[in-house]
């Protein structure tokens, strides 16, 4: 395989919906056999960018080279793939004839690709889809179909816009796995997914992108270092007074978070500060269920960078 | 263009014909319909086209005369056109009973024969009187039978006025006249009577008589119907199919281009639509139905109805695609392309014939080129025309294709470009 240094170079791509900015001048590079993870919440502009990088959709300004190539040449997207979120599949075909169809649209051997995607399936521990027709699958087994779509085709690039979605975290550990052993065979994989653990899990580099921008770039540890704080104290009070302990707790502290039953503080001193979070709301007369002192994760960086989650 | 991702839309689309219920009823089932009803129904085997109308007479007439109400019932009860009964003959007690048979439909005309008749027909000074109120069964036999129950008393008046001239010379030839006065008399009377010597002859071209080749006439245009709803439709959702299904961003990621996913989806339909083609003209000349339809491949004019064919599936098509236009759903154009092409294959002379049509709706037809081609695919294999009759509607058929063709790929390349940048 003849590999480019850069498997993606964007810069200042931007993107306009009538008057409606999806994508802001974004810039970055993705490296070759690097695992390159855009976290964002929903319609930051990660599939629109994706739409761009897979060469369906042209950008309203900017310049993009995929594997050195234009992405709007047939000969480059001979060399990728691209799982939409959305399961590409033809519901009157079963998932192999769905793989037939797509691997003859790139002029691959069908008896190759087939049993590419047999292997697939088989690691997935699904090789009973096969045969069934795609109208037939569940949500969760439409998805493992499509990722057999993407993954069974041999591309330098695989451009993987949430793949994990509407999987259970069995199957979200196998196909991680698949994806891990891609990347050993030297694929490149762009990713875009909201899960913070499947990102650090996995990338070699994560990108924050939110309404449109690029607001940070690099290595997990790095951003975390960057922008999350040494440690975060998880408090759970009881649950009708989490709004009260926020309120309370930002009073002390500048990075408060409450969401899903619990408040996040982002401090320097753990040690300083949770007794101190402890007597505040005890002084307030706040009942606290628990409280634990954790690493920060991409969540927490990507707080601090918009103050907002990334499931909102 | 590479061929290869052009078979594999065509293997993809014929696996939906084959599984898919809806496709099968609409490609297959649906105009099978139409063609067994029109052999069996419409046409029926063992008919020869005559229609018998419910005649419901009342009779007043006592009279002892040789022609009186009950030889008049028996006149009616015995007529007959090309050896099959004309009327079916009920007899009431009373006009009123009658006249409620007639509101309720059950007959398609009552005649009231009264008191007197008999001796009103052999008075020569007097006019016998026959009333008579013409209905019909149903909306459509309102007009024939008029024409039949009216035409045949005309018939029957003209008969009694023959009768008393021959009464009134008889009675002359008795008078103390010459010869030569006789006859001049007996011609003068004559001529007042009848004075148009009109012979009405009716002949239909041979190809009218034939049921098989009337069979095949409804064959062609079932083919012909199932083209326009079924093309419409495939054309108008071509694009917007593959969106709402999630499946266009796909394709178009993969090294697929444009003019290869044109001419896959084109072709593909294209195929369906002629397997489909073949299945009906197989079904319509089988014995099951005994269409008169000539398709010898290897006769140069019958391919030229194949492309005839070809120009009317792809015009079809065409026409889809700029429905497409306008309706911006699946389920829009699918609605849309498949009420328009009922209309227009029904309209058209496609399936109903021209001559039924108002006059203006028969423009359409002048307008509308998958008529043409209909039109000209039947004319070679049902009425086996001669090929230089065809020159004109050829040039019109393959140049309008073109055109359409042309505004159909334009329409889908903006289509694509509109889809994907949404």
């Amino acid at each position: 395989m003849n590999m480019v240094q850069e498997a993606v170079v964007a810069q200042g791509i931007s993107k306009l919906y009538n008057s409606v900015v999806a994508l802001d001048s974004v810039s970055f590079t993705v490296r070759s056999g690097e695992v390159y993870v855009f976290i964002g919440p929903n319609g930051a502009g990660k599939s629109t960018l994706f739409n761009i990088i897979a060469g369906i959709m042209k950008p309203s300004s900017g310049s993009i080279k995929v594997l050195g190539g234009n992405p709007f040449d047939p000969s480059t997207r001979l060399k990728t793939s691209y799982l939409p979120a959305t399961p590409p599949l033809y519901p009157w075909l079963t998932v192999m004839e769905n793989v037939d169809f797509y691997a003859s649209l790139y002029g691959f051997n069908k008896k190759t690709i087939r049993q590419e995607a047999k292997g697939l399936l088989e690691k997935l521990g699904v090789q009973e889809l096969a045969t069934k027709l795609s109208s037939k699958l569940s949500t969760g087994q439409m998805k493992l179909a499509s990722i057999v779509l993407a993954l069974a085709v041999e591309a330098e690039l695989l451009i993987l816009d949430e793949p994990t979605t509407a999987l259970d975290p069995g199957m979200r550990r196998s196909v991680l796995d698949l994806l891990r052993e891609k990347v050993l065979n030297r694929a490149t994989i762009l990713m875009a997914t909201h899960l913070v653990d499947e990102a650090e899990g996995l990338a070699n580099r994560v990108a924050i992108i939110d309404r449109g921008k690029l607001i940070a770039d690099g290595g997990v540890e790095e951003l975390k270092k960057l922008y999350a704080p040494p440690a975060v104290l998880v408090i759970k009070p009881s649950l009708e007074q989490v709004e009260k302990s926020s309120t309370v707790l930002k009073l002390r502290w500048e990075n408060v978070y409450s969401y899903d039953g619990e408040v996040r503080v982002h401090t320097d001193d753990p040690d300083e500060d949770l007794p101190k979070a402890i007597l505040i709301l005890a002084e307030k007369g706040i009942r606290v269920l628990s409280i634990s002192v954790v690493k920060p994760t991409l969540e927490d960086v990507f707080l601090k960078l918009t103050g907002r989650r990334l499931k909102e | 263009m590479r061929l290869k991702p052009i078979v594999s839309f065509i293997i993809r689309d014929l696996k939906l014909m084959v599984r898919d219920k809806t496709f099968i009823f609409w490609l297959v089932a649906w105009p099978l319909i139409w063609i067994f009803m029109t052999a069996y129904i419409f046409v029926p085997p063992t008919g020869d086209g005559t229609i018998m109308l419910s005649l419901g007479i009342v009779n007043l007439d006592s009279s002892k005369t040789p022609l009186n109400g009950s030889s008049l019932i028996r006149i009616f009860e015995e007529a007959e056109y090309n050896g099959s009964k004309l009327f079916s003959v009920k007899l009431y007690h009373s006009e009123n009973e009658a006249l409620q048979a007639l509101s309720r439909g059950e007959l398609d005309g009552v005649i009231i024969v009264p008191e007197g008749f008999g001796y009103a027909v052999i008075n020569p000074v007097e006019k016998a009187r026959l009333h008579t109120y013409v209905g019909s069964k149903t909306p459509q036999s309102a007009q024939i039978s008029s024409s039949i129950i009216i035409g045949f008393l005309e018939r029957f008046s003209e008969e009694l006025s023959f009768k008393r001239i021959e009464n009134m010379v008889n009675m002359i030839q008795q008078l103390s006249i010459s010869e030569d006065e006789k006859s001049w008399f007996n011609a003068t009377v004559q001529g007042i009577m009848q004075p148009l010597d009109l012979t009405v002859e009716h002949v239909s071209p041979e190809v009218f008589e034939d049921r098989a080749r009337t069979l095949g006439w409804y064959t062609i245009g079932a083919i012909g119907m199932m083209f326009l709803y079924f093309g419409f439709n495939s054309g108008a959702i071509l694009i917007v199919s593959e969106k709402e299904r999630g499946t266009l961003r796909k394709l178009f990621s993969t090294p697929l281009t444009e003019g290869e996913f044109l001419a896959g989806g084109f072709l593909s339909q294209l195929t369906t639509l002629l397997i489909s083609t073949l299945i009906l003209i197989l079904v319509g000349v089988s014995p099951a139905v005994g269409a008169h339809i000539v398709l010898n491949p290897l006769n140069p004019v019958h391919l030229l109805a194949v492309a005839f064919m070809v120009c009317g599936a792809l015009l079809s098509m065409s026409i889809g695609a700029l429905i497409s236009l306008v309706s911006k759903t699946v389920r829009g154009a699918s609605g849309m392309g498949t009420v328009l092409g009922l209309l227009l294959s029904f309209t058209t002379g496609i399936w109903f014939p021209l001559e039924w049509m108002p006059q203006p709706v028969r423009l359409l037809a002048v307008i509308f080129p998958p008529a043409w081609s209909i039109e000209a695919s039947r004319r070679i294999l049902v009425f086996e025309t001669l090929v230089e009759t065809l020159i004109l509607d050829s040039a019109k058929i393959f140049s309008s294709t073109a055109i359409l063709l042309a505004l159909a790929l334009l329409t889908y390349r903006n289509r694509i470009k509109q889809y994907a940048e949404s």
